[in-house]
């Protein structure tokens, strides 16, 4: 039957365009998911990687490249450091260039690998950025509960080598906190889903019709 | 493949007013024709058309892969060079497309062979999607059809997967835009919309001059409501021509058709394309038409590079203007081989090959009375049979 047939749609990219998208603010049901693997792993080195993850030096360092390849078109983006460090505290923020404009992102800290969504000879690396907090609520060094993303940071002289950075806080490009469970395997816990849609707070329209000139006559379909 | 006269079913017109699809096209003809339909065996539509459906889509986005690494190329498909980086990120970001149309021409003897491909905001959708697929369910009915009678079409189904996938599985608020005085566009957009629900998102419609933007740059709909996913019936070379494109980058809009479309809703892309595959068998030799090897081509149509509905467009046989239309086009042409289409007295038709998320999806046949297919073409279902 050619009307109604199985219907298959290849999983390509599926982490990356799950992150990249800021969540809707007035999303059904209330219920925002960003996709995280079952079995997303964070690391915050490239040594961290070799040693827990079961992949080699070398797939590890490609992870990490392309994660950070990825990281300026995927970071929220910002006009000005101050309000990028509003969101992820101070000196966590770089200058970048993003299509020619001047843009402060959050410095990349490591990064998410779901092997269950990648290709073995193409690992992909999800950038990871600190977690997104303001500073008044979330002060260096405090432990606020029921904040895991500030309590996180306290606690990350637990061990040595792989595990040292375990209960580690980050976000996603997606605005979505996640952190490492305690525990050799550097699974990832989800902690607080985002609740803007992005890091651009949407503030009042300010003009219209700046689309939709050219094709006010015509048909713009083919 | 043949072509068949088929009684109407009497109330097609009353059916038609109740789903809101405009049969009529703008000038006033009557766009939906059921007095006739194309009949073709199930060979004939997997391999012939299927099959190399699939086939020039992974071509296009082999082709699309390379088109990023150059500048030089990306600027002879019309991407503005403030846009390189924007169009680059789309694509390597994974960005997903949602649907597209190959026009080819096929008539049953030898391979298809792409016209174009109207890869960023085709329309004939819902009569291909929906009118079709109930025509032939009626006519199965009324006995006009046998009942293994069958039809190369899954688009509803695939669009609303689809939709489901945008987002691998999350369900968001869409908006969807079009021009505001178009009724056809209007039709598509609405039907679009209605898939997009069936997959369990939210959405809103509105024209493309109603959008907004906030002074941080965030795209607006009419109530102040920030935009996340925009679905445009849109072209990606007008919208950057446009005021609003300062904002395109900052915008975290998610555009449906993504922007990395723009590089294959070119004519741009049949020279191209025929450069990375000389003598694939499903491609028309093309050259750009300052190209000294255009004019060696005897029998060839030229089209501006960015056109729509036939317009300005010549057909020269044995090196004479056979046919040209007029319209608004201008800029760059392409010349292109004069390609074998499926004809009847009196007219030719051409098959329009759907594809959604990039996997073959359905046809639709449109008919026109000259070489040229305008919006003076009627469309007409099709049927399999064998």
């Amino acid at each position: 039957m050619k009307r109604s047939e199985y219907i298959a749609i290849g999983a390509v990219g599926l982490l990356a365009v799950a992150a990249f998208w800021p969540r809707n603010v007035t999303s059904v049901g209330g219920s925002m998911e960003e996709a995280i693997a079952p079995d997303a792993q964070a690391f915050s080195t490239v040594e961290e990687c070799r040693m827990t993850a079961g992949m080699t030096a070398e797939a590890c360092e490609r992870a990490f490249a392309a994660a950070q390849q990825a990281a300026v078109a995927n970071a929220p983006r910002f006009d000005n450091q101050t309000s990028c460090e509003a969101q992820y505290g101070a000196g966590q923020c770089r200058s970048s260039t993003w299509n020619g404009a001047s843009v402060f992102v959050p410095a990349v800290i490591g990064m998410l690998v779901a092997r269950s969504m990648m290709n073995a000879d193409q690992p992909r690396g999800q950038p990871l950025y600190p977690p997104r907090t303001g500073p008044a609520n979330c002060p260096q060094g405090a432990s606020t509960p029921g904040q895991p993303e500030c309590a996180s940071q306290t606690r990350s002289s637990g061990g040595a080598g792989a595990v040292a950075s375990s209960g580690r806080s980050y976000s996603t490009g997606g605005g979505t906190t996640v952190s490492r469970a305690p525990g050799p395997d550097a699974r990832v816990r989800v902690d607080a889903r985002p609740r803007t849609s992005t890091a651009t707070t949407s503030s009042g329209t300010v003009a219209r019709s700046g689309f939709g000139s050219t094709g006010s006559s015509v048909s713009s379909g083919t | 493949m043949r072509r068949f006269a088929i009684p109407e079913r009497p109330d097609w017109r009353k059916k038609a007013e109740a789903y809101g699809f405009p049969f009529h096209s703008a000038g006033g003809n009557v766009y939906w024709d059921e007095s006739v339909a194309w009949s073709f065996t199930l060979a004939e539509i997997e391999d012939g058309i299927e099959a190399p459906t699939a086939e020039l889509e992974q071509m296009c986005l082999a082709f699309v892969e390379e088109a990023l690494k150059s500048s030089a190329t990306m600027t002879k498909l019309g991407v503005p060079e403030a846009f390189h980086g924007y169009v680059r990120d789309s694509w390597s970001r994974g960005d997903r497309n949602l649907y597209g149309r190959l026009d080819l021409a096929y008539d049953g003897s030898g391979p298809a062979k792409l016209l174009e491909y109207n890869a960023d905001t085709p329309t004939s959708l819902f009569e291909a999607s929906v009118f079709q697929w109930s025509w032939l369910e009626d006519q199965i009915a009324a006995g006009a059809l046998p009942r293994h009678a069958d039809q190369f079409n899954s688009l509803h189904e695939r669009l609303v997967q689809a939709f489901h996938e945008l987002r691998n599985g999350e369900r968001f608020v869409l908006h969807l835009a079009a021009v505001e005085d178009s009724v056809e566009d209007r039709a598509t957009v609405a039907y679009l919309a209605d898939c997009a629900r069936q997959a369990g998102h939210q959405t809103r419609e509105l024209t493309m001059a109603e959008i907004g933007v906030t002074a941080d740059g965030q795209f607006t709909g009419i109530d102040d409501d920030p935009i996340g996913a925009l679905f445009k019936l849109y072209p990606w070379e007008w919208l950057f021509a446009e005021d609003f494109a300062q904002h395109l980058q900052r915008s975290r809009t998610q555009f449906i058709e993504p922007p990395w479309k723009t590089l294959l809703s070119t004519k741009a892309l049949l020279p191209l394309l025929w450069e990375m595959a000389p003598n694939h068998p499903n491609l028309l030799e093309a050259r750009f038409a300052d190209d000294p090897r255009a004019a060696a081509l005897q029998d060839r149509v030229e089209k501006p590079v960015h056109s729509r509905e036939g317009a300005n467009i010549r057909i020269i046989r044995a090196a004479q203007e056979a046919q040209a239309t007029e319209g608004i086009y201008n800029g760059p042409m392409v010349a292109q081989a004069l390609a074998q289409t499926a004809s009847f007295d009196g007219g030719h038709a051409i098959i329009g090959s759907w594809l959604v998320a990039s996997q073959p999806a359905g046809i639709g046949i449109r008919e026109d009375k000259g070489l040229v297919t305008r919006d003076s073409a009627r469309f007409v279902p099709h049927v399999i049979e064998g």
